[in-house]
């Protein structure tokens, strides 16, 4: 496995009319729009779990799988993009859940860049409660 | 027949012209696009990407460290020093100062446009080894489109590009065509800088079958870049120099968060340190990169693997931001420790050898290009992974490739006439790239071919199963199963434009495995273990081989021609 997608999840995001965000970050070609408008994998084992279509998709419908020869065990990781921070969800086979958060750009270009049409990479801005950036010092 | 030609009819064909077509929108392609319209917002720049410019290539999912930094206490010159002494005395001096002197400049444009680089008290970066900075590079692909979209250079995404346009050995252009849209692109350039990456799938993999993409180096990132020079005639060098790292086992995942970010040694499964305990002649711990992975091949051969990355120093708390360190990078092995529940402190993570990859950027394969970063076919620039002569450029020196190619053309761009297409070539190439709709009664898939050049490269060109050994015997045996597979090439039929896009990657791939094979024969001698390890020539031979092996291809009669050149220190460069 690479990714799967949730079909009840994916509501097609408005194609044929523009492409989808999933379609458009896929660095290998590999999604496609099936005939009943819900996005689809061509190959998962094409896929490099680079995981550019699972923090765009506006329906959270992808997550990421490991094939059962690599890990022996079925655990997905979800993930969401947002302007700032990416906020990602390791689940185990039990169900058990690990939550992370990553910073996405720095405060400077974030007061200064933003134009928010120019953002292809996000949904949104977070509107959560902020949690202070996982702290990267000095030994990781 | 009737049929290919109606196939090609439909085709729809667009005509583009610019002053600079880019190939490849990624590190270096982005920088060379924002140096020149910095220094010329003029400039006509047309950028062809194979993917879309905000999740392509290596960097789709993020990076993690810039692995090429003067930190402070270091110079250019003690970066070059470094880079000579870690591959083995043969590099272009030129070439490694160059992009030494403008890595940090590149690491700053990066933290302006948005990368988040943690900083200490003093404002400085950590430093997480010799030339390395952590970074938090989850979005650093979209911060880099986001630049490059600014600069108002043209951007056009899903074309992949399928040879060079070129006439007296001069470039005019590129053939290219829409993996979305299905059009033939002829885009009429006065300048082309080629930056696609290098290759990888070249060689059989680690995992097989549904794991097959769990690899190390981008599995888009093609050789297509190598392959349209190769074609072309443009000088290559150092193909030889093939790039074996050591990674994370079952995801491939970079060791280098683990080694130098949280110091955790190299162990083997007797809890020795063995580059410490057992090849402290070789250099120990900072033994050439190559050597820390033959050191732990050698262990496995002699029964003490598995090897490890001992993590298990870290605290709980540790151990969950390293766990997140990779969601910048490598987010697979985030959830592979946390899908079988356990962390880094309590398994630590098992290291192995990748399968061969083709890269300039780590190790040297590439075009043979001037100090300017031209190559030897007339306005024609290489920049980062497919430049050849520069090893551990990496990202940043990637970035300074480019910018440096786009200083020189635009240096040179108003003295360039206009470029010429002959109709003829249009013709053949529009046939060439899209025959392959044809249908056939032999007709091979390209994911069938893929996998016997990688199963030939396997058997007979040093790939994981040979221990990475090469000798004379099975490199000709090679040689021979690589021509015939050219010819089979020949046979790929493709039911839709993805599968023709992949069709094209695999006689792409094809043609670098060729001129690797042939330098991988040329060099007698082992420089680079691991890399380049010739059983027959065993030994490091300074007195006949501290030169660089070179290869022109003649289309025409498909021969590969073997060229010997000289290395230069800096001082005589200068």
């Amino acid at each position: 496995m690479g990714i799967f997608i949730d079909q009840n999840l994916c509501n097609g995001c408005g194609h044929p009319q523009s492409e989808t965000p999933c379609n458009m970050a896929c660095p290998g070609d590999l999604i496609f729009m099936q005939s009943n408008g819900k996005a689809q994998i061509c190959s998962n084992a094409d896929c490099w779990d680079c995981a550019a279509c699972i923090k765009i998709c506006p329906q959270q419908a992808i997550d990421l799988r490991l094939p059962f020869e690599i890990v022996g065990k079925e655990g997905s990781l979800k993930a969401r993009a947002y302007r700032e921070k990416t906020i990602w969800t390791a689940k185990d086979d039990k169900g058990n859940e690990s939550m992370f958060e990553t910073p996405a750009r720095n405060d400077a270009s974030l007061s200064t860049l933003i134009n928010p049409e120019e953002f292809t990479d996000a949904i949104d801005s977070y509107k959560g409660v902020s949690k202070s950036f996982v702290d990267l010092g000095e030994g990781i | 027949m009737s049929n290919q030609i109606d196939r090609i009819k439909d085709i729809k064909t667009e005509r583009l012209k610019t002053d600079l077509l880019i190939i490849g929108a990624g590190t270096a392609g982005c920088f060379a696009a924002y140096e020149a319209k910095r220094l010329n917002p003029n400039i006509d720049i047309l950028i062809l990407e194979k993917a879309h410019i905000d999740r392509s290539g290596c960097l789709a999912a993020g990076i993690n460290a810039i692995n090429a930094y003067i930190t402070p206490g270091q110079t250019p010159e003690s970066f070059l020093d470094y880079v000579k002494k870690d591959s083995c005395d043969l590099i272009r001096e030129d070439l490694v100062y160059t992009i030494a002197k403008e890595v940090n400049n590149v690491t700053n444009i990066l933290e302006q446009w948005g990368l988040p680089i943690p900083r200490d008290e003093n404002g400085q970066p950590f430093v997480r080894g010799r030339g390395s900075i952590i970074v938090q590079g989850e979005r650093i692909k979209p911060i880099i489109a986001q630049a490059t979209k600014a600069t108002k250079a043209k951007i056009l995404n899903r074309v992949v590009v399928t040879n060079l346009i070129v006439n007296k050995n001069k470039v005019c252009g590129a053939f290219a065509f829409g993996v979305r849209d299905g059009k033939f692109y002829i885009v009429q350039a006065k300048t082309v800088l080629v930056a696609t990456g290098g290759a990888s799938g070249i060689y059989k993999p680690n995992n097989e079958g549904n794991a097959r993409h769990k690899i190390w180096y981008s599995p888009f990132n093609t050789g297509a870049g190598y392959a349209v020079g190769i074609r072309a005639g443009a000088e290559m060098t150092t193909f030889e120099m093939r790039y074996v790292s050591m990674r994370i086992k079952d995801l491939m995942a970079p060791t280098g968060a683990v080694a130098q970010g949280v110091k955790a040694q190299q162990v083997n499964a007797l809890g020795e340190r063995y580059l410490e305990e057992r090849y402290k002649n070789l250099g120990g711990r900072s033994m050439p990169t190559p050597m820390r992975l033959w050191a732990t091949l050698e262990e496995n051969i002699e029964g003490r693997g598995p090897c490890y990355l001992d993590t298990t120093h870290l605290t709980k708390e540790q151990a969950e931001r390293l766990q997140a360190y990779y969601l910048h990078m490598t987010p697979g092995l985030t959830l592979y420790w946390s899908a079988r529940g356990t962390r880094p402190d309590i398994d630590p993570p098992e290291i192995v050898g990748t399968e061969p990859y083709i890269v300039g950027g780590h190790a040297q394969a590439g075009y043979w290009i001037d100090i300017n970063r031209m190559s030897t076919i007339e306005n024609l620039y290489a920049a980062g992974d497919v430049a050849g002569g520069a090893p551990k450029k990496y990202l940043s020196g990637a970035g300074a490739e480019g910018m440096i190619a786009a200083r020189d053309i635009l240096l040179k761009i108003n003295n360039i006439p206009e470029p010429q297409v002959f109709e003829k070539d249009i013709k053949d190439e529009m046939s060439r790239v899209f025959s392959i709709f044809e249908k056939r009664n032999n007709a091979i898939l390209p994911d069938e071919l893929e996998l016997r050049m990688q199963k030939v490269m396997d058997d007979y060109a040093g790939g994981i199963s040979s221990g990475y050994i090469l000798n004379e015997e099975k490199l000709v045996r090679a040689r021979k199963y690589l021509k015939q597979l050219k010819e089979e090439a020949n046979n790929l039929y493709a039911h839709n434009l993805h599968e023709l896009m992949k069709c094209h990657e695999v006689i792409d791939r094809l043609d670098v495995a060729r001129v690797l094979v042939e330098h991988l024969l040329h060099r007698k001698e082992t420089r680079w273990p691991i890399y380049q390890t010739r059983a027959d020539y065993p030994d490091r031979d300074d007195k006949n081989w501290l030169k660089f092996v070179n290869s022109v291809y003649d289309q025409n009669n498909d021969k590969i021609k073997m060229i010997e050149r000289p290395t230069k220190t800096l001082e005589k460069v200068k």
